[in-house]
């Protein structure tokens, strides 16, 4: 009888907890707390100073607390403040990342995939530990050694960093890719005559274009809001990133946050519309790289 | 003349030698590159990714054991730094920092993503469900820096949404200092951090969550199940794997946490958010100790190690079974 009532209780707190109603509302609390600094970073990038201070702020600006134009905090930005050069470096170090990391990357996860040679398990290894070392931790020597190199405040010093940080990854990912795709299919591609270039150019690169896909828009976002090492290692705008323009902003006595908010909002915009248009392969991205190994 | 010679020549070897077709011959370079295909793809990247590590980690471990300062000559001090470390108290803070740190973020994280991944998997339409996915990663793709600015902004003490909000919810009577005072400042960067990382969390718990065969809640349906033994005898169980490697990856990254806590608080206010990553950015940038920076970079390298080993092993059968 008491077990029937417990039974009974629980199974209505079960169906309470997974009805419809209690989802949509669970769901719809988490897309607020997760999307709410997204809108207020967009809102206050066209806010005036004085829409900024104000207290309590509105959640919908209107009239004297919008800039006019509506661009103009984008406008003072890009012209006044040298965030067009940062958005051109943002661009020219994440675009050479991502081609020499998958290019790479694509390479090394061939040769993993259908050959063997000694101890090539440790060399895997080794390198999946490359990628989970803390880049922190070669904050150090990088700065150093880029110092020796003359190679301070170039773009050129970040695509190094960008690339030692990303293609471990993007080795171990596409590794993962060609496994998935049969080796008979090599074998019957040498038969017909062609040879393992052609095999690898005609044949299975085409059939591993999603997982190429996935790496590349990987390593665009990795390298494109990195900021650590572009903190670090840039001093001036010929070779500071985006991140490092927002970061900017706060070193100033007065903080100018419509400002920051526009430049963070620029910083963000690319990941934004990747996620939206690519979500499945970043996805599948984020859940091979951590879990199939 | 002759350079069209030489030219067709050339390519007659490397690409159209005249017998090719009939005897399978494809010239002496190509043949070159198909025997020893696995070298020409293999040596490239490693020895870029090679290179790109072995030289700085060496490079590391050499001036840790070095007084190497921007300026002047190193010179070799033995384990001078690393003894200097265990008796530097700020060391310890934030040693202890970074482990609470790790702990607050990392779990507040999964819950919150666990949370998510449960009702967006409950969420019947594929369209629906991937929307909301959607919706919560847009919070991952946002830069780390930029996630710890525009929270500083939303968390400022005198015109800061998030004061106002809770001051319009009547839940406080004046306006916090989340970011200026000590005790509230550490909340704040273990949320923030939370609210970066959480999605990551939802999306591999997701992953994992609908690798579940539905044959299994079916046949406990008809068994009679209610809901919280089909979570505990099913749900759970079979989500540990996943969930195991969430959880170590988590702390992993929350480790070695910079962007976040440089951006909010900057380390501050009086050291409350200082963590071992802008300790030791401290120590090697801005006062340019090389040695002494390095030293921590080891001693902080080697503490991810445990959770890398843990990591590989639980991956590695899986990582390797597939070759």
């Amino acid at each position: 009888m008491d077990t029937d009532q417990q039974y009974r209780i629980s199974q209505t707190i079960g169906s309470l907890l997974t009805s419809k109603y209690t989802i949509t509302a669970l769901l719809t609390a988490l897309v607020l707390y997760f999307t709410f600094p997204i809108y207020w970073t967009a809102v206050s990038s066209v806010k005036t100073l004085d829409g900024i201070h104000a207290f309590p702020p509105t959640l919908i600006p209107s009239g004297s607390e919008i800039v006019d134009p509506i661009w103009g905090n984008y406008a003072t930005l890009l012209f006044e403040k040298s965030f067009n050069m940062f958005t051109l470096n943002s661009l020219l170090v994440a675009i050479a990342t991502t081609i020499i990391v998958v290019t790479f990357g694509t390479l090394a996860g061939y040769g993993f995939s259908r050959f063997r040679f000694p101890y090539d398990d440790y060399v895997f290894i080794g390198i999946l530990g490359a990628r989970l070392l803390p880049p922190i931790g070669m904050l150090v020597p990088f700065y150093r050694l880029f110092g020796e190199l003359s190679l301070i405040d170039t773009r050129i010093a970040l695509i190094v960093v960008y690339t030692y940080m990303n293609l471990p990854l993007v080795i171990w990912l596409m590794r993962n890719y060609f496994i998935s795709i049969p080796a008979d299919l090599d074998e019957a591609s040498y038969i017909d005559g062609a040879t393992r270039f052609q095999t690898f150019k005609d044949i299975i690169l085409p059939l591993a274009k999603p997982g190429v896909a996935a790496c590349s828009i990987l390593t665009f976002l990795f390298s494109w809001r990195e900021f650590l090492f572009a903190f670090s290692l840039t001093f001036t705008p010929s070779a500071k990133t985006l991140p490092v323009g927002a970061m900017m902003m706060i070193e100033d006595v007065v903080v100018l946050w419509n400002y920051l908010a526009a430049g963070g909002f620029i910083a963000m915009l690319p990941a934004l519309l990747f996620v939206i248009f690519f979500q499945r392969h970043i996805v599948s991205g984020l859940t091979a790289g951590a879990v199939k190994g | 003349m002759a350079s069209e010679n030489l030219l067709s020549s050339v390519r007659e070897v490397i690409f159209d030698h005249p017998d090719g077709k009939d005897t399978g011959d494809i010239g002496p370079i190509r043949e070159f590159i198909n025997d020893h295909f696995m070298f020409f793809v293999l040596t490239p990247p490693l020895l870029v990714l090679g290179t790109l590590v072995i030289l700085p980690s060496s490079y590391l471990v050499w001036s840790s054991v070095h007084e190497a300062r921007s300026w002047g000559p190193d010179v070799f001090v033995g384990l001078e730094n690393y003894i200097a470390i265990f008796q530097d108290p700020m060391f310890f803070l934030s040693l202890k920092h970074s482990v609470m740190y790790v702990l607050g973020s990392v779990s507040l994280a999964f819950v919150l993503g666990l949370t998510a991944a449960l009702a967006i998997n409950q969420v019947a339409s594929k369209r629906v469900r991937s929307s909301f996915t959607v919706l919560i990663l847009l919070a991952w793709a946002v830069p780390l820096v930029v996630t710890g600015l525009i929270w500083r902004f939303m968390l400022h003490a005198d015109y800061g949404i998030v004061n106002a909000l809770l001051m319009q919810a009547g839940l406080i009577s004046t306006k916090l200092g989340f970011v200026s005072d000590p005790a509230l400042a550490f909340i704040s960067v273990v949320v923030v951090d939370a609210w970066a990382r959480a999605p990551f969390a939802a999306i591999l718990l997701l992953a994992g969550l609908q690798t579940i065969p539905d044959d299994l809640y079916e046949a406990a349906k008809v068994d009679g199940a209610n809901f919280f033994q089909k979570f505990r005898d099913i749900t759970i169980p079979h989500l540990k794997p996943q969930a195991a490697i969430a959880l170590v990856i988590m702390t992993m990254f929350a480790f070695r946490t910079f962007s976040i806590v440089f951006a909010l608080t900057g380390g501050g206010p009086a050291n409350s958010t200082r963590v071992l990553a802008t300790y030791i950015y401290q120590a090697g940038i801005n006062q340019g100790n090389i040695g002494y920076a390095s030293a921590l970079s080891v001693i902080m390298i080697l503490m991810t190690m445990v959770f890398v080993t843990f990591y590989v092993l639980q991956i590695q059968e899986d990582a390797l079974d597939t070759a």
